[in-house]
Order: structure tokens, then sequence, then C-alpha cells
């Protein structure tokens, strides 16, 4: 009997220290943990491809506090997606980086260099001394162009982008990560390919020699380009050599910035006289290249 | 009695939720998985007492059981091909083709599971040795600078279990489950490009544990005999390599037992204490097994963020099962999605 009445007892008892004890073990739980950060709700928007709705909420968080560096990554990574390039592509130019050597050109590049050769070896008595040192600078200046097209070749496919507004996202994203402090190396390994596919795009506009070389161009404005072009691939190339893991491949991108370093002092040294003497003349080059100059 | 309360007092006080894998649920601890009845009830099976096929995961339990078998039992999942691939990729150091693989399933997070078997029990006490047990996990954020969260382990473990009727109380059994368990895993978060870059970042770390694991019950002698239960998981009495970073866990349970056409249908209510559980709510679950004879039984499970059902039955000297389970994973409190697993067993019985 007694027994029996103390089973009621604890049958009573006991679910009421059971759910008691429970509330009590439970209060360290991770209930505060549980609010979405702002980091969260924005990598939400960014899976949900709503770029615009993560780039608002983390651009006020940069505003707030511009050290978050956290947030800056983020939303570098926002206009990315913006952007509309993906990571797979961007990560299968890292896959294949072979050796510039080893690449067969065939560009603009190539026929322009072929016309200066073919210019230079008529031993015309035309060319007066000026014309004759254009050549000379132009063919060093293709000869750069066509190691740097041959160096962009040996990537797998480099994702092409069409529209202006795809290079401000991707520039953007580039400019929050030059701007962020110790990245990682796989962040600077993320820059440098976006680098890549930004100067790929510029190769075709803003560095396309085709449109820069005519008779009107302005030697001035020329060796500000070759300038530019020199320091951006510097740029990528000093990303890739700090994130890239392979020994094989940091190996290959030293020696390009050996080369290009090569290549550029030998611009440059033959532009500053140019500009100095101000004769630049491209009359002859032009007029080979199937263009006309009065 | 009082000394039940002292003991439940002392296990359910220092419990600290450390909320390591979030909503990933049974994917931190490394357990052995015998039958797919165990599989179906995730923790509650620590508060119910086994189908005849099965092997009840509260030591406890074995005090009262008459039986004696050994068995072989291969359990998998519907990912078992994926799952051979990221074993592939691991151990031939195949890091790109583990993240495409990873990748290729970022649309949700994917869980993955794939065991053996072998174990004798002679009713109060038994041996099992699992020479295998795979589980991965992954969840990928962020699709344009990708971050992963994985946790992949592979493991083997040696365990004793054995249960005794307590000398003072016929009603309480007490018992212990003594586990040796070597794994290999991937418990990392990480982002994609920082493991291009640096792919010594993704470490495959090892570890040696022997756990400790004592549970109880208490069975009341009133209609339905009522058994609560308690079982405090993963106390590590011996560590050796990296940590594992499982946390000791309180399994709480009432099972209750009824017979509906002289089938016995036994239920158990249960809380569960275990660090990968983030939301209150999931610690509470509904199981079921439904033995139709000791040949043949269904279990089922309920809780918020999860529900099984699965089916146990032997022909001859052959066991065979079928399962269903269905999860809801977060992460940090964020709603994922469902993860369906199709499960199947097939074992020997002598």
């Amino acid at each position: 009997m007694g027994r029996t009445r103390d089973h009621a007892r604890t049958l009573f008892y006991l679910p009421l220290y059971l759910i008691f004890s429970i509330f009590i073990s439970a209060c360290g739980n991770t209930w505060e943990e549980r609010t979405p950060s702002e980091y969260d709700r924005a990598v939400q928007f960014i899976d949900q491809k709503d770029y615009n709705s993560a780039i608002l909420i983390l651009g006020s968080m940069l505003q707030k506090n511009s050290n978050d560096q956290q947030a800056r990554i983020l939303l570098s990574s926002a206009y990315v997606g913006r952007s509309g390039l993906s990571f797979r592509k961007l990560i299968a130019m890292n896959q294949n980086i072979g050796d510039v050597s080893s690449v067969k050109p065939n560009s603009y590049e190539q026929k322009a260099l072929k016309t200066i050769n073919h210019l230079k070896s008529k031993n015309n008595p035309s060319l007066d001394e000026g014309q004759n040192k254009t050549l000379l600078i132009l063919e060093k200046i293709y000869a750069f162009k066509i190691y740097v097209n041959n160096f962009l070749s040996t990537f797998a496919a480099i994702p092409s982008i069409q529209k202006k507004s795809q290079v401000l996202d991707l520039q953007n994203a580039i400019d929050l990560l030059e701007a962020s402090t110790n990245l990682s190396t796989g962040l600077v390994l993320y820059r440098g390919l976006l680098r890549l596919v930004v100067f790929n795009y510029n190769l075709t506009s803003e560095y396309n020699l085709k449109e820069s070389i005519n008779c009107k161009t302005n030697v001035y404005e020329l060796s500000l380009k070759i300038n530019d072009m020199f320091y951006d691939i510097k740029g990528i190339l000093s990303d890739l050599s700090l994130g890239i893991a392979s020994k094989k491949k940091k190996k290959i991108i030293k020696d390009t910035i050996k080369e290009c370093d090569q290549y550029y002092a030998n611009i440059n040294n033959e532009i500053d006289i140019l500009i100095f003497n101000q004769s630049f003349d491209l009359k002859s080059f032009v007029n080979e290249m199937g263009g006309q100059c009065e | 009695m009082r000394i039940i309360f002292f003991i439940l007092h002392s296990l359910l006080l220092p419990i600290s939720a450390m909320a390591l894998s979030d909503g990933f649920y049974n994917s931190s601890y490394d357990s052995a998985v015998f039958t797919i009845e165990e599989k179906i009830l995730g923790r509650t099976c620590y508060s119910m007492q086994s189908s005849y096929l099965a092997f009840s995961c509260n030591p406890a339990f074995l005090a009262n059981e008459n039986k004696q078998q050994f068995r072989l039992n291969i359990i998998a999942d519907s990912s078992v091909k994926e799952l051979s691939d990221y074993r592939y990729q691991i151990a031939n150091d195949d890091l790109y083709g583990l993240i495409n693989k990873i990748d290729e399933n970022s649309k949700k997070p994917h869980l993955m599971m794939a065991t053996s078997n072998l174990w004798f029990q002679s009713d109060w006490w038994g041996l099992s040795y699992t020479p295998i047990k795979s589980h991965v996990v992954t969840h990928i954020r962020n699709t344009t600078l990708p971050e992963i969260t994985a946790l992949m382990s592979t493991t083997s473990e040696l365990m004793l279990r054995a249960g005794a009727i307590s000398m003072y109380d016929s009603n309480l059994s007490l018992g212990a489950n003594l586990r040796y368990v070597t794994s290999e895993f991937i418990r990392q978060q990480f982002r994609v490009i920082d493991v291009i870059a640096d792919p010594n970042i993704l470490e495959i770390k090892k570890n040696q544990t022997v756990y400790l694991e004592p549970g109880l019950s208490y069975k009341f002698d009133v209609a339905t005999t009522p058994t609560l239960s308690a079982t405090l998981t993963d106390l590590a009495i011996y560590k050796k390599g990296d940590s594992t970073e499982n946390d000791i866990a309180l399994e709480l349970g009432l099972m209750t037992s009824f017979y509906i056409f002289d089938y016995n249908l036994r239920t158990s209510i249960h809380y569960s204490s275990r660090n990968d559980i983030s939301n209150f709510t999931d610690r509470f679950r509904l199981g079921g097994i439904f033995e139709f004879s000791p040949q043949t039984s269904l279990s089922f499970d309920f809780a918020a963020s999860e529900l099984g059902l699965g089916v146990l039955s032997q022909w001859g000297y052959f066991t065979y099962g079928l399962g269903y389970n269905r999860q809801k994973l977060d992460y940090k409190g964020q709603s994922l999605a469902w993860n369906s697993e199709l499960l199947a067993e097939i074992g020997l019985s002598f």
C-alpha cells in the first residue's frame, strides 16, 4: 500500500521536476544566437539572387562602420553576383594556367607586327628618322600586347562580359577588396581573377590598339594607356602569384612578371624620347595597315 | 526514489548547449547506428525498449531482455554512391573534385549516411563492432563567394553494452555502454576560394575516444507500464587526437506500452539535450514501435523538424528493413530545407 502511494507521488512530482529542470538546462541555450544577423540576412538575399537588397543592407552597414571587413567582403561578393559572373566560371580560370611560350598567337597585333617588320625590311629611304623611331616603338608596344594576349590565352576560358554595367559591378567588387586590409590569400586570388575578367574586357575596349592607333593618335595618351595596361597586368599577376597554390603555376606567374617588366622597361624609355621630341609619325604604318592618312 | 531525483538533478543542470552544428541533427555525434529502427527513432531510441530485431540504445533496457542473437547488418541511404565519391575524393586528396561535388549539391543542405555493423546480444549484455560508418553533411552559402559548412566523418567502433536490475528496487534498471571509437573527420566552415589558395586549411582530423554512457530506467507498476529513462551519452573518459567537440548529452524519455489487437505498441515522449539541436521545440520528440511479431516491427518518430517511418523484418536467416526519414535542417536559426533520405538495410541473423 505504502509502495503504491510512493509511486503515485512520484508520478505526480516527476513530470513537474522534469519540466522545471529542462527549462533550467535550456536557459543556456542558443536562443539569442537564433536571430539571423544582418550578415546572415544579406547572405540570404545573395542566395536568393536578390543582389540589390543585399547591396542595400551591406552598404548601410559599411556606412555605419567603415572598418567592417566582413560587410565589405560580402558587399564585394554581392556586386559580383549582380554582374552575373558565377563562382564556378571564375575558379575554372584558375585551374588551367599554362606557359605563355606554348601559345600560338593569331591576332591583329600579330598582323601589325608583321607589317612593321615588312616596312623596316624594305629599307625605305622615304622613312625619316622620326618614322623609323615610331616603328621601333610600335614594334615594342605590339610585342608587349602580344605577350599579354598570349598570357591571357593560357587561362581556361575567361568569362566574357558584354555590358558596361557588368564591368562597373566587377570594378566595384575589386575596389572594395582593394580597400580591405589583411585579406586571406584566397580573397587575394579572388580579386586577381576578378581583375583578369575586367582586364580581358578592357583589352577589347580601352586597350584596343586597333582603335587607338590611327593617324590622329596622341603619343602622350598612348603612353598613358600602355602605362595603365602594364599596371593592370602587374596587379593581376601579383594577386595570382600570392593566391595560387601550385608551385609550378607560381613559377610561371613569377616568370611572366619578369618578362612583363622587361617589355615595359623597353617601351617606357622609347616613349619618353618620343614624347620629348614630339616626333610620332604613324603615316606609313597606318597606310600599310589599310588605313588612309593625309 | 530520492536517488532518482538526485541523479536526474545532477545530470540535467550542468548541460550546456554548444550549437556547433546548428540544425544538422545527428551529425556531430559518432555513435553507431545498428538498424533502420534506430535510425528512424533517432534520439528517441534512448528511451525505448527496442524491437526483437534491434539493439536497445539505452543499456538499462537490456536488463529485462531475453534474447540471443548474432547479427551482421549494412544500412545505407539513397545517397550511398555520392558518399562513396566523397570518401574517394578525401582519400585521394582530390580537392577540386570534392569542392565541385559539394557545389553540385549546393541548392540545399545535403545529408548522407552508410554503415555496417556486427553485434552479439545475450540477454543482459551485448558486444558490437562497427567497421565503418560514414556520415556527410554539407551546406553551402553565399553562392558568389561560397562558404561551406562540412561535417564529414568515417568512424569505427567497438562497444560493450550491459544492463542489470537494481538490487534495491526491481523496477529500477541500470546499465552502461562502453564505446571505443576511432574517427577521421572534417568539421569545418571554410571559403572555397581559401581552400583553393591553400588546400592545407582543409584538415582531415583524427581522433580516438572511449565513451562511458550510463543509463537507467524506472518502470512504474500502473496500467500501460510507463517507463522513465535517462541516458548520459558521449561522456568521454579517454581522448586522443583532435577534438571531436562532442558534448555530453542527456536523453530523457517516458515510454508507455499498449496492446492493440494483441500487438504491442510502445511510444515515448523524449527530450534530448544534444548540442546539434538549435530549436528548443526540436528537443522534444515522439517515437514509437509497433511490434507485430518478434520478426516484424514498424517504427516511427515525429519532431517539429523531423519525421521518419521504417519497417524491420526477418525471413529465415535474413533480416531486412526499409525506411524514410525527413529532416528540416536549419543553419544559425535560418530554416534551410527539408532533406529526405530513403534507407535500406540488409543483414543476417543467427
